[in-house]
């Protein structure tokens, strides 16, 4: 859903994956920024995902993906017609029934939901370590928990890597493992006939990997491209400076993770970090599919009975600093022929009673596509932009409120006020009726298409977990979105919205932007795009090399 | 109930060396066609309550020629822009007040409208699409301004995309005269060329039921589908015949090469070569050897490139098949220190061998699951299931393709793997492009 994402920033490697399939083929990955992701689950992280283009050997070529439209339009032609289309009654808001749904727990911690869905014969395991890079110690341990779970495959139990993949491989499975800030997700999904292979493997990496220092260099070297591959995507700059500047070096959102930071992982550092973190007691595991229940039971319980529990260390306090007016960086790539903008500032937990509130507030402001306020005023009205979306982070913690958008280097500063303009309306006046109707019926209509995929559904019971929400909050979300009225929208969208409290990132050329923000009296750090992202690295780097 | 399981007891019995007989449910599909030319494939799938309506139109960018190169794409966008009862963008916002997920893509073959939706709003959903099949209004100040979008869609996707712009170079090269020598993104010259009149008549020739197919699958009664596809479509008339001629490409008979020098942090190469058309009977066994080559950490080229030369971060191949000659690609991307002419050298090793030296039963038994496997897991999401038989209705000419795949990989052996290697990934069939990074400038720092 739109506030479904904790953080702009993909698990590094996971991004890396992406390159054979969808860079190359330019294909239907892209959504603008201003589009609404499905609130489906992703799709089976096998075969397709490397790009072998298996089902029927019809892959597209070049696609480019609508997701965007309109600028000035001659509406006369419709104007006080009485034959348009109407809008049709509104969804019914009901409970999600979740059949056959079970949960229990193992004697040495270990949670476990299941989901048993008869229709395909397929299976797919999901198991969530609560650890990730808010567990990391910023400089002496940044990116270990990621290389961590990337290492896992490349040796467990008696396997070496290429034993590992030959396994899976040849059931024609896919096993997986990324971290992202709040956890590490490892997942196996097979033909059910084999979901012993997916157990078996599962449990020798998550209990007995071996971490070879041989396999390192390949780990570090793919790390290290995702950095390097964030410099070629402005989108992703722009993230990294935004996170950076909203929340500072004292909190891990706001560091930085940089290629010497990759290399001085050492085998000491993965090891000490899955020692600490991957215990049956920080974990939960999902499994989803063509599954029978009782015997799915005893599988489990041999394959991760044997886990020792043990304390895991405490997160450390961490708080995104108090706000400090308007701050903006503007990020000079002088080949850029658009400007990509990201801006923000605090947000809310997911866990906050105010977050069904903010939810539909968003939705109605920049939430929703070409429904949204800020598509209708930044580009249907006038034409200033190709995409803008905003969105609040749904983390553990506290997390974003951003807004993103692409424009013209020399209409930058234009679509930047229009929209600050359109926070100042939102955060006045709040939604009016008919919008607030319209973001519920959206939810109404599209949160059942959550049961659509098994596994998807166990991730999302899953991740209500991680949050503290628990399965309630995913059987009843529509209904609490339809109990939010017109009173608690507008104190949600004063409370939750601050105009005058921004973040503000452009990425694109600097002699074009720069005059714009000074005319708009605007101070501002001017960055080049090759230089830390850090501010703290940036402003450590003596002047004379600069 | 569209999904029936069959096969289940065989497969828990085969033993893992061996290679799953083309397993999995079979899917119950219903097809008719209305008066009007319209095609219709209908799937029951009661597994969720959810619906997709798509739309698939048989004109994409190569239906173009030079001088309006990238109208396909931009007349997708104006599809949204308003029809005789619906405002301009009102099609999107009606559907998604009731949850609708609703988008459109463009290829060089196709162009595909789709909307998945609460069952109950299906014929709401096939209302709407035959209204802008019906009744589209074009007006100047409408083309105008969609023109500049799709302009400014193109400097996100290509000019601003190192890859992008990699890709379009790769297609000028590969393709001298065929229109798969553009992208659907087309060319602003071109674009800035298309007048209101162009694309009405794009849309006369082209939008109408005889070059159309309509999917709906979903928990759904298709008794009732029908009489809505009939109520809202079966008035809208047949139009003219397509044209449907292209330019012939010419045998290529040398290497094509060229180097493109970029601000890139992380460099690609990409090579490619002819391969004939998707409902081809050679494409199935190029389908595999590209599962062979890339699928999985197991695969050919990433134990090669990526794991024990660390030559590269990521490495693979695959068959970009298409209505008429396509494409068998091979890519890598590594980090701007190694060396590109050995990663050239490597990646096209890989290729080599696979001509002369026939593949495992292991490695054939490995593509083959891995491909039923695939096929089985996208069968849980209704809109890629509409739309893989929308593209195999349309690219390869018969929506049973999609569903008998794993059969026809299940009759590949390891001599036709080699035998279309040999064919076709020949050097003097190959095109390659080299992306390189320019040379690093100065040190940077922080400027004020």
């Amino acid at each position: 859903m739109t506030s479904s994402t904790t953080n702009e920033r993909r698990p590094s490697l996971a991004r890396l994956a992406m390159l054979g399939s969808c860079a190359l083929s330019a294909a239907t990955c892209a959504h603008g920024p201003g589009s609404t992701p499905a609130p489906g689950p992703a799709s089976h992280a096998g075969v397709a995902a490397t790009g072998a283009g298996g089902r029927g050997g019809a892959g597209p070529g070049v696609v480019v993906v609508a997701g965007e439209r309109p600028d000035v339009v001659d509406l006369t032609y419709w104007q006080g017609r009485k034959d348009l289309i109407a809008s049709p009654p509104p969804p019914a808001p009901a409970e999600l029934p979740l059949p056959g749904v079970a949960r229990w727990r193992l004697a040495n911690g270990l949670d476990v939901v299941a989901v048993p869905r008869a229709g395909l014969p397929i299976v797919s395991f999901s198991l969530a370590i609560k650890a990730g890079s808010y567990d990391e110690q910023k400089d002496r341990t940044q990116g270990v928990a990621d290389f961590t779970a990337g290492m896992l495959r490349h040796g467990a139990g008696r396997r070496t890597a290429e034993q590992i993949a030959d396994t899976i491989d040849a059931v024609g499975g896919a096993l997986d493992a990324a971290s992202d800030a709040e956890s590490t997700v490892v997942s196996c999904s097979a033909l059910a006939s084999r979901a012993d292979t997916c157990l078996t493997l599962l449990a020798d990496v998550l209990l007995r990997p071996t971490f070879p220092e041989s396999e390192m260099g390949q780990i570090r070297d793919q790390v290290l491209a995702s950095l390097a591959g964030r410099e070629d995507d402005p989108h992703l700059l722009a993230a990294e400076h935004f996170d950076n500047l909203l929340f500072g070096e004292a909190h891990p959102e706001g560091w930085v993770l940089t290629p010497e930071h990759v290399r001085g992982i050492t085998r000491d550092k993965l090891v000490a970090f899955w020692r600490a973190f991957y215990r049956p007691n920080n974990a939960i595991l999902a499994v989803a599919g063509a599954i029978d229940v009782p015997a799915m039971k005893a599988r489990i319980a041999r394959a991760f009975g044997a886990w020792a529990a043990a304390a895991t260390p405490k997160r450390p306090p961490f708080e995104i600093p108090p706000s400090h007016g308007i701050r903006v960086t503007l990020v000079d790539k002088p080949e850029l022929s658009q400007a990509t903008l990201m801006f923000g500032h605090a947000g809310i937990r997911h866990g906050d009673p105010d977050w069904y509130a903010v939810t539909l507030v968003n939705y109605v402001l920049g939430g929703s596509d070409f429904s949204s306020r800020l598509m209708a005023e930044v580009r249907s009205k006038r034409g200033l932009t190709y995409g803008i979306g905003s969105s609040f982070g749904a983390g553990l913690y506290q997390g974003a409120f951003r807004v993103s958008a692409s424009t013209r280097n020399e209409s930058t500063w234009e679509a930047l006020s229009v929209t600050i303009d359109e926070l100042r309306k939102m955060k006045g006046a709040g939604p009016n009726e008919g919008e607030l109707a319209k973001a519920k019926g959206y939810y109404a209509g599209s949160t059942p298409f959550t049961l659509e995929s098994a596994g998807g559904l166990a991730r999302a019971l899953v991740a209500a977990d991680l949050h503290g929400l628990g399965v309630e909050y995913v059987r009843g979300l529509a209904l609490r979105l339809a109990a939010v009225d017109l009173a608690a929208a507008d104190a949600a969208a004063k409370k939750w919205l601050d105009p005058d409290d921004l973040a503000i990132v452009i990425v694109g050329r600097g002699d074009v932007i720069a005059p714009q923000l000074a005319r708009a009296k605007l101070s501002f750090e001017r960055v080049d795009a090759r230089a830390p992202i850090s501010a703290m690295a940036r402003h450590a780097i003596p002047a004379r090399a600069r | 109930m569209g999904l029936a399981p069959v096969a289940a007891a065989a497969m828990a019995a085969a033993p893992s060396a061996r290679a799953v007989p083309s397993a999995g449910p079979r899917l119950d599909v219903r097809s008719w066609e209305l008066e009007n030319g319209l095609k219709v494939l209908f799937l029951a799938n009661h597994e969720a309550p959810v619906a997709t309506v798509q739309i698939f139109y048989h004109v994409g960018s190569k239906d173009e020629h030079v001088g309006n190169r990238g109208v396909a794409h931009m007349f997708e966008h104006l599809m949204f822009k308003g029809s005789e009862h619906v405002p301009p963008e009102a099609h999107a916002r009606l559907l998604k007040e009731v949850g609708g997920q609703v988008n459109a893509f463009t290829t060089e073959d196709v162009t595909a409208y789709h909307q998945t939706v609460p069952p109950s709003y299906v014929d709401f959903a096939l209302r709407l699409e035959a209204e802008r099949m019906r009744g589209l209004r074009l007006f100047a100040a409408t083309v105008d301004s969609e023109r500049k979008v799709v302009e400014e869609e193109r400097r996100l996707r290509i000019d601003n995309n190192p890859i992008g712009q990699a890709i379009e170079r790769f297609r000028e090269l590969a393709y001298t005269k065929h229109p798969y020598q553009w992208t659907a993104a087309g060319v602003i010259a071109d674009l800035e060329q298309v007048r209101p009149a162009d694309c009405q008549a794009f849309y006369d020739l082209h939008y109408r039921p005889n070059n159309a197919t309509l999917i709906v699958v979903g928990d759904l009664d298709e008794a009732a589908v029908r009489r809505s596809i009939i109520t809202h479509f079966g008035g809208v008339a047949r139009g003219p015949a397509q044209p449907r001629t292209y330019p012939q490409e010419p045998t290529q008979t040398v290497e094509r090469d060229a180097t493109l020098s970029l601000n890139v942090a992380l460099p690609v190469v990409i090579g490619g070569y002819h391969i004939p058309a998707a409902r081809d009977p050679d494409v199935p066994a190029l389908q595999v050897l590209a599962a062979i080559l890339s699928a999985g950490e197991s695969s050919r080229m990433y134990r090669r490139l990526v794991r024990q030369e660390q030559l590269a971060v990521a490495a693979g191949g695959f068959a970009e098949a298409m209505e008429q000659s396509g494409l068998f690609l091979v890519y890598a991307a590594h980090l701007p220190d190694r060396d590109q002419d050995k990663i050239r050298k490597t990646l096209l090793g890989e290729v080599a061998r696979a001509r002369s030296v026939p593949v495992t039963a292991a490695e054939l038994a490995k593509a083959k699951n891995q491909l039923s496997a695939g096929y089985i897991f996208g069968l849980e999401s209704v809109e890629g299931v509409a739309r893989e038989l929308g593209l195999a209705e349309l690219v390869e000419g018969d929506w049973h393709r999609f569903i008998d795949a794993s059969a026809r990989y299940d009759r590949v052996t390891a001599a036709d793997v080699m035998r279309v290697a040999a064919k076709y990934l020949v050097d003097s069939n190959l095109t390659f492009v080299t992306l390189k990074p320019l040379p690093p400038g100065p040190a940077p720092g922080a400027g004020q």
